[in-house]
């Protein structure tokens, strides 16, 4: 039998671009681990923020079933799948904002983009009135952030840097999806990191 | 969009020599929003086995199938409804099972695809094995004999990926 995991708390993270834009949400959960309480991202790091009821389904496909055998615990007590889905219910009424994250619990997101530099010319914005026009420039704006290894360029974009969070929805248009024909050289995806570890392009 | 509506639920309970504890079987007269009978002009539906196994077995296919809830994908009784009220609703069935109609039985009806690893484990048995073409799948059809029926519920035990429509049928059940 595996070990439970303890379940100490839960974060919704606010990662709209602006505030009249369509819920997305990023969860994460605290375990408490042998190495003591560590965030994770509930949904794993694939980058894609979450509407409310897309939460609740990605509960419902994996934590909450651990909760019915009890290999899920709350603060190291048992509890019914219902009740659980009940506290994150709670949790997504008060949402936190990437400001709240590092100040209360002292943890960032980064949104990691790594690719060939060689941008096709076509990843270019459908929007005009986005920040950028194309990917090439979008990669250009974050130039000294970006750290090359073995020829291919990585950007940890920190999500509180102003204006990150509407530039990387801005960014998102341009990549195609990863079902295209040919799939896109790039790829993307998310950590949660404490604050006292420098970023790998800071560090750079 | 289209989504699923539930209309009946029935449950069976069954105590098998596996285990102490007993198995059960959820049947659910279901079907889609968008596709209608001909003949009757309602909503096309039928009875099918859902959940099978064990009470906690059970219980976590019904937080799985709940999440469909939230988005609107799965609405019992044509109603939307939140996922804590879908388990709960399974949870009442469980500890308190409604009667059943005279003559409503479960049977089983293994029908899995020929490169799951659940046809070598019956392959020992001798039981007759019958591939039959569904939908363009080829399923293994494997005919039980009465006094193997609890079969169904070690197979749910050693595959979990085994969905249970797959395993059993019901019948005898009213139409809605």
């Amino acid at each position: 039998m595996p070990t439970p995991i303890n379940e100490l708390n839960r974060l919704i993270i606010d990662c709209r671009p602006r505030p009249n834009h369509d819920s997305a949400y990023l969860p994460l959960v605290i375990d408490d681990t042998s190495n003591g309480p560590q965030a994770s991202l509930m949904a794993g790091p694939i980058f894609d923020f979450l509407a409310p009821y897309r939460i609740m389904q990605a509960l419902c496909d994996d934590r909450a079933q651990r909760t019915v055998d009890h290999q899920l615990l709350i603060n190291g007590q048992p509890i019914t799948p219902e009740r659980y889905l009940k506290i994150w219910r709670s949790a997504l009424t008060q949402p936190l904002s990437l400001r709240a994250l590092g100040d209360q619990f002292g943890l960032r997101l980064l949104v990691h983009m790594q690719g060939a530099p060689e941008i096709p010319d076509h990843w270019r914005s459908p929007y005009q009135d986005a920040p950028f026009p194309n990917f090439s420039t979008f990669i250009n704006h974050y130039r000294e952030q970006i750290v090359e290894t073995d020829g291919l360029l990585h950007l940890a974009l920190d999500l509180r840097q102003p204006d990150a969070l509407h530039h990387l929805w801005s960014a998102d248009t341009m990549i195609p999806s990863k079902y295209a024909t040919p799939p896109p050289t790039w790829k993307a995806w998310i950590s949660v990191e404490p604050l006292s570890i420098p970023a790998m392009s800071q560090v750079a | 969009m289209s989504y699923r509506l539930e209309y009946q639920w029935a449950i069976f309970p069954v105590h098998t020599s596996l285990t102490p504890a007993t198995r059960y079987l959820i049947a659910i007269e279901g079907g889609d929003n968008n596709v209608y009978n001909n003949d009757t002009n309602k909503r096309s539906r039928r009875w099918e086995v859902c959940l099978l196994g064990s009470a906690t077995q059970v219980l976590k296919q019904a937080v799985y199938l709940a999440g469909a809830c939230e988005g609107g994908c799965l609405k019992p009784r044509g109603q939307w409804c939140t996922p804590e009220a879908y388990i709960r609703r399974i949870r009442c069935l469980i500890e308190k099972p409604p009667t059943l109609p005279p003559r409503s039985h479960w049977h089983p009806q293994i029908e899995i695809p020929v490169d799951h690893p659940a046809v070598d484990f019956l392959r020992p048995y001798g039981w007759t094995m019958t591939p039959k073409t569904w939908y363009g799948d080829t399923v293994m059809t494997v005919h039980i004999p009465e006094t193997h029926h609890s079969i169904i519920f070690r197979l749910k035990d050693e595959f979990p990926d085994l969905a249970p429509w797959r395993l059993a049928h019901v019948t005898g059940l009213r139409h809605s």
